[in-house]
């Protein structure tokens, strides 16, 4: 057991997320002295700017500002919003759950539901069933999410009205009880997160269809047969379990789309995550908010590779014996 | 004696052309037969036709029976359905691989998987499967701790025992390798060989063993069969094959071998390579490869077998009866004895 | 590519392996039927965007009082929330899409290459920091970091372009990479090198020959990519103001309520353009790749 490649994937992470702070640190500062959008305030006198500029330590050498910024941000202090004068942290706390909430269960059922169109594919290949799933998701690959969700509006929510056209929640309607409340939020969830899953369904297909047809050509699938093993267990108890393991390698290349996507789902359904916080925060032009929500879409999508990594380390046996 | 396996007519097309085109041959019970021919030749094809497992792309006809000795009724392969097909594969048919790292599944203990052929076949309590399983690794030569890592742990030659545990966990009466020593290095060719040989005897296991190294075929081997472009063109016992070859293909591949001792230099190499599928010429397929131009028989499709004294069989070549065998050739492997 | 010719001794004895014909492009575009609906679809979008201004029955931005209204025999596709005709924004729009879609990727493509020609030949401490550099940039997260750079400078044509070349060179750059990793090594490079020739010259003449294929399958996939990003960061509001694309049809039709006013005709064309010219580009795409890399084609 070895556990040494995960602790260099450890490592690795902590690294590039230093270089994330490193990046995030001057992108911000290439706009120029904060202080000069305060300039223009009609009051400021040059001992008051001189005194703002020391508050807000941007006097010192650069090296020392990065030093400051790596303390701030260690301690979750992001700043305030330029818009609503409230921590950016506080913001994005409120927001994270419900951007987890959209982009799990949309990934989940994605993942889910593409592998199996997958596998499906995988055993008819060549045939009309793997045609016409392939011809679907490149269709929802090349799509974009952002209309798929207008459409899903149009027809679901207005035309039929089922489903509610955006919002977490039923606006001022109090729910009792935990139960209640949560079908509130359920109900209002299902279209953005069916936008979210059909936006991922293509990409997951396509890996995990292109995985199982690699591992079927494989010698060991042609010994299970020749031991009598009926095929369909073949694929569910051998070729399965092996082509699972590119999946979660290649798909980890995708969470960046993941929160693309995020970004214009919950702006078309009003869903309050980070995603539309960082709408508002482009149409407001609040720059500690779009600073923030990087740092922690950067974050996430570190994380989320870590985590494919732990997964992959606890699927694959040649991995854990390395 | 009944032969333990017996095969007629056995034709392999993909797409309207011929791999395998009227393969004929018979197996008795703890007999080893050799399939030897260049790559391409079908005789992976015709080893996957024997227990049909080839892809659906692949279409198969002929007559192949089975005759295993603890059953009463012949088993006809060809008229047996998927389902049937699964009782007969493994328990009286088994395959061995190349042992490559993926004749075995990479993320599942090794033991794991010669537990579910054992438990596909025959029902048996938890203890007797691990008492089957630590009593097959004795056979090949291996411990029970080997068989609980994962393929990629063990050596080229440990996989290769594996496989060779794994095909008989069943019993069956006849296996199939299929370049059993092809991965490995020399000294450990030679352990398998001899492993191979042993189980032979002590479970009067009949062998169908394919490569394209002629010397392995010659060690292991009671008959040998050559194949090209998807015939048999010769088929007899080892010696004789060897000795006098009659088909001119066989000749060119004997005279190929290098010999110790012998004339040194680039032998002459086959022109070109199998004819493709989809293009065969008429009559004998070795015929635009052959040194010597071809008679007029040649021309004619299937030609006459020719009964011999040696009890031997050769295809579309014209007769040439009564001529005296060759002197006896040193092969390389023979100095190694 | 292969008239290459053997004149000195040099070329003679440092014959490079082509894995290409001349006029093989031309063959799988017009002699497969994928190529062929794919050219197709992109000529239609391309035309649309040379001549979409001229061909348009109305201008674009002209407003009217007949309002959100559905298609009629005026208006083919009907009107937006301005009273504008819908079809001619859908056939202006496509100028935007075609002309971010190839004019990034370039960007991508030339900067990607560059990278990995320059990490992949030189190795050693060069490679590594590019190499980490590519790194970084793939993992980031692509959408965001666009919207941070095109708020910071202010919303144009060149904007979107530069962005979007400057965030999606890194798929390219590792490609280009491992495949001069390999070259490197190939004999026909150490006999040019014995023979005296100096780096440019064998990246010119022998590196650069066997990448560029692999270089090109790649870039039209990042077309496909490019046309997709510039869509989404119009649609969220950093797009060129002064100009309509399908992006911004979207991000109006949704601020001016669309949806709710069940207004179909102006929610569907753009979006349904975008995804027909993307899905022909990663056909081409694809089809590029597949001639590349023959492995690709045994398991489609």
């Amino acid at each position: 057991m070895s556990g040494r490649w995960l602790a260099g994937k450890v490592v690795a992470a902590l690294v590039t997320f230093a270089f994330v702070l490193v990046f995030n640190f001057f992108l911000f500062r290439i706009m120029g002295d904060p202080t000069t959008q305060l300039a223009k305030l009609p009051q400021s006198t040059p001992e008051e700017i001189q005194r703002l500029r020391h508050d807000y330590g941007l006097d010192k050498p650069l090296l020392g500002q990065f030093a400051d910024y790596v303390g701030d941000t260690s301690r979750l202090d992001l700043g305030l919003s330029q818009r609503s004068r409230q921590p950016v942290w506080d913001e994005i706390k409120d927001a994270l759950p419900w951007t987890l909430l959209l982009v799990g269960t949309g990934t989940l059922l994605a993942t889910l539901i593409g592998s199996w169109m997958g596998v499906v594919a995988a055993t008819r290949r060549g045939k009309k069933t793997d045609d016409g799933l392939l011809g679907f998701s490149l269709f929802t690959y090349a799509a974009p999410e952002y209309w798929i969700g207008i459409i899903l509006i149009l027809v679901f929510a207005v035309w039929i009205p089922i489903f509610p056209t955006g919002l977490q929640v039923t606006p001022g309607v109090e729910f009792s009880g935990f139960f209640a409340n949560a079908w509130d939020v359920a109900k209002h969830l299902v279209l953005p997160a069916t936008a979210m899953t059909l936006m991922l369904l293509g990409q997951y297909f396509l890996i995990m269809r292109s995985s199982m047809v690699d591992v079927l050509t494989e010698d060991f699938i042609t010994v299970k047969r020749a031991t009598g093993l009926p095929w369909e267990r073949v694929v569910r108890r051998h070729a399965v379990p092996n082509a699972l393991l590119p999946l979660v390698t290649l798909s980890a290349i995708q969470f960046g789309a993941v929160v693309g996507g995020a970004i214009t789902i919950e702006t078309i359904f009003s869903w309050p995550g980070l995603g539309e916080l960082s709408f508002q925060a482009i149409q407001d032009k609040d720059f500690p908010v779009l600073e923030g929500t990087f740092l922690v879409f950067s974050a996430g999508v570190i994380l989320a590779n870590l985590l494919a990594d732990c997964l992959y380390f606890y699927l694959d046996p040649r991995v854990q014996s390395a | 004696m009944s032969a333990l396996l017996e095969v007629e007519g056995l034709r392999v097309t993909y797409r309207g052309d011929p791999i395998v085109d009227g393969v004929d041959f018979s197996l008795t019970p703890g007999e080893a037969v050799g399939l030897a021919g260049e790559s391409g030749c079908g005789k992976t094809t015709t080893a996957l036709a024997l227990m049909k497992l080839l892809p659906s792309s692949l279409k198969q006809s002929g007559v192949i029976t089975l005759r295993p000795p603890e059953v009463s009724e012949p088993i006809n392969i060809g008229k047996r359905t998927e389902a049937g097909m699964r009782l007969v594969r493994w328990r009286h048919v088994s395959l061995v691989f190349q042992g490559a790292m993926n004749s075995l599944d990479p993320v599942q203990r090794v033991d794991a998987q010669i537990a579910e052929a054992i438990r596909l076949h025959e029902s048996v309590s938890g203890k007797e499967v691990r008492e089957r399983i630590a009593e097959l690794l004795a056979t090949v030569g291996l411990t029970p701790a080997l068989g609980h890592r994962y393929a990629h742990q063990l050596s080229g030659g440990q996989r290769q025992r594996m496989m060779i545990a794994l095909a008989l966990a069943c019993r069956p009466s006849l296996v199939i390798a299929d370049e059993p020593t092809t991965a490995l290095d020399v000294v450990i060719q030679a352990q398998v060989l001899q492993l191979l040989e042993r189980l032979r005897e002590r479970l009067g296991l009949a062998l169908i063993l394919i490569s394209h190294d002629l010397g392995v075929l010659a060690e292991t081997c009671d008959r040998i069969a050559i194949m090209y472009a998807g015939r048999i063109v010769e088929i007899g016992q080892v010696s004789s094959v060897f000795d006098a070859p009659q088909h001119p293909y066989t000749k060119r591949l004997l005279d190929s071998l290098p010999l110790i001792g012998g004339r040194r230099g680039l032998g002459d190499p086959i022109p070109g390579g199998p004819p493709d599928p989809g293009e065969m010429p008429d009559g004998c397929r070795f015929r635009p490869a052959a040194r010597t131009p071809p008679s007029g028989v040649c021309l004619i499709r299937p030609c006459a077998r020719r009964p011999r004294a040696t009890a031997r069989r050769v295809t579309s070549r014209p007769g040439r009866s009564g001529r005296p065998p060759r002197p006896r050739r040193r092969w390389a492997h023979d100095l190694g004895r | 590519m292969s008239g290459e010719q053997a004149g000195a001794a040099v070329e003679v004895l440092a014959q490079p392996e082509f894995r290409d014909e001349p006029g093989t492009v031309r063959e799988l575009l017009l002699g497969t039927w994928r190529g062929r609906i794919g050219l197709a679809v992109v000529g239609i979008f391309v035309f649309m965007a040379v001549f979409g201004k001229a061909i348009a029955p109305y201008n674009p931005d002209a407003s009217s009082l007949d309002v959100l209204a559905p298609p009629n025999i005026h208006h083919l596709l009907g009107t937006t929330e301005n009273g504008s005709d819908v079809l001619s924004q859908v056939l202006v729009g496509a100028r935007v899409s075609i002309i971010v879609g190839f004019a990034a990727a370039a960007i991508s493509a030339v900067l990607g290459s560059a990278v990995g020609l320059v990490g992949g030949y030189f190795g050693g401490w060069t490679d590594r920091g590019l190499d980490a550099l590519e790194n970084w940039f793939l993992v980031i997260p692509t959408l965001p970091l666009m919207i941070v750079l095109a708020r910071i400078l202010s919303p144009s044509l060149t904007v979107l372009i530069v962005v979007i070349g400057l965030t999606s060179w890194a798929g390219t750059g590792r490609i280009v990479r491992a495949q001069v990793l390999t070259l490197r090594e190939r004999a026909f490079v150490e006999r040019a090198r014995a023979l005296g020739a100096g780096d440019g010259y064998i990246i010119r003449k022998h590196i650069l020959p066997n990448t560029l294929p692999l270089i090109f399958a790649n870039t039209v996939l990042i077309v496909a990519v490019a046309i997709l990003s510039e869509a989404a960061l119009s649609f969220l509001g950093l797009g060129d103001p002064t100009r309509i694309s399908w992006g911004t049809m979207l991000e109006n039709a949704f601020e001016s309520g669309a949806p709710s006013a069940q207004a179909w005709w102006y929610v569907i064309p753009p979006g349904l353009c975008i995804t027909v010219l993307v899905l022909a580009v990663s056909m081409l795409g694809y089809l590029f790749e597949e001639h590349v890399n023959p492995r690709l084609r045994e398991n489609r």
